[in-house]
């Protein structure tokens, strides 16, 4: 269910790939029937890769450990039972993502152990090379300093890790302090606030420069010009088989009448310049996402694997 | 009753006993001793896509690389 709803996740930010001039392909140990069924039905246009023998998956190294030759999986509860109806689960591919550069060289890669949590198209390309392709980006007006809050997508789906940030300017000759500044300083601060429908991640904050001021000992923290904070917001994967009504309790709590879903939180700092510090301040954040349904369908059923390959 | 269990439920992840910081950050980690590591050579490989067509490596990558993902099954 998390990898059909990642497909077409990463087919909503295709254009997010071809803009970056970055290839895209998935990999899975599915038969090619099964792949031009799933295409076809939800409009993927960029290749599906039938490994049914998992030789890519093996000579990658991200084939699932925890399933050995003869492996039948309930799909259902994700258990190894072997009974009648079970799914053949040997040679199943970790999710993982690898960013190959022209040469053939790995760049950079990412492999999750656990199989609900999928990070979208424009994260993937924020984490692996940099490229900020944010569907959406506003400007809070802060006085001296301008606060604008991003996210890397204006959708989410269970299961989906999304990249959130918050971008600071800041006219010349101002700071403000980094988190560790400590003393009696107020240090840039993000917080989010608890939440049962996120994970949130703690914020990356770039690394501030060190500056000597006359009325202070020491070296102190602080940020200039522009600064970026960034972290994940993970939408939490309610599907359970042992408890279904878990994600119509989701559905509830979490989503609004529009069907959004919203993160909040807050973030301190205080602003200086070269003549005074001004107050500390506290600006309210708020994002919201359109929830992208799961996609229940299986395969039809003369599809599907039934043998191990 | 029921909707208080389920409440608790919803704010216990459902497949994680814990949501503290570092578990958080245990599960978007990058689980580094499984799989090719970052600096080593992609294999080569000629795979079938969804249309039928024979797909390898370089006529997949675009001039700024390629991103490969893998994942379970377009199935289940």
């Amino acid at each position: 269910m998390y990898c059909r709803g990642q497909l077409v996740q990463l087919q909503h930010d295709l254009s997010v790939f071809q803009h970056a001039g970055v290839g895209l392909a998935a990999i899975s140990y599915d038969g090619a029937p099964v792949l031009r069924e799933f295409a076809s039905r939800k409009g993927i246009s960029f290749p599906l890769l039938a490994d049914h023998e998992s030789k890519v998956i093996h000579a990658f190294g991200v084939a699932n450990r925890r399933y050995a030759r003869g492996s039948l999986l309930d799909i259902k509860t994700e258990q190894i039972t072997g009974s009648p109806g079970d799914v053949p689960v040997y040679g199943v591919a970790y999710p993982s993502v690898f960013f190959i550069d022209r040469m053939g060289k790995l760049l950079w890669r990412m492999v999750s152990e656990t199989d609900e949590l999928r990070l979208t198209g424009a994260t993937i390309l924020e984490r692996s090379i940099g490229v900020i392709a944010g569907e959406s980006r506003r400007s809070l007006q802060n006085g001296r300093i301008q606060i604008a809050i991003t996210a890397s997508n204006t959708e989410a789906g269970l299961g989906n890790r999304l990249s959130i940030g918050l971008e600071f300017k800041m006219p010349p000759g101002s700071h403000f302090y980094g988190p560790e500044v400590g003393r009696s300083y107020h240090g840039l601060e993000w917080k989010m606030d608890a939440s049962s429908c996120w994970y949130q991640s703690e914020p990356e904050y770039p690394r501030p420069q060190l500056r000597h001021f006359a009325f202070e000992e020491g070296e102190l923290p602080v940020y200039t010009g522009d600064v970026r904070v960034t972290r994940e917001l993970v939408l939490k994967p309610v599907l359970s088989a042992a408890e279904p009504s878990l994600f119509r309790l989701f559905q509830s709590v979490c989503l609004d009448s529009f069907s959004r879903v919203k993160a909040s939180g807050v973030v301190h700092f205080q602003a200086c310049d070269e003549r005074q510090c001004y107050p500390p301040q506290s600006t309210v954040l708020e994002w919201r996402f359109h929830f992208v349904p799961p996609d229940l369908q299986r395969a039809p059923p003369e599809l599907r694997r039934e043998f191990e390959q | 009753m029921r909707v208080l269990v389920l409440l608790a439920l919803l704010f216990t992840p459902v497949s994680f006993t814990d949501a503290d910081p570092a578990t958080v950050h245990k599960l978007l980690s990058d689980a580094s001793d499984i799989g090719l590591a970052a600096g080593s050579a992609a294999p080569e490989f000629r795979l079938q896509d969804q249309y039928g067509q024979e797909r390898d490596r370089a006529s997949l990558t675009a001039p700024n690389g390629l991103v490969l993902v893998f994942l379970r099954s377009a199935d289940w």
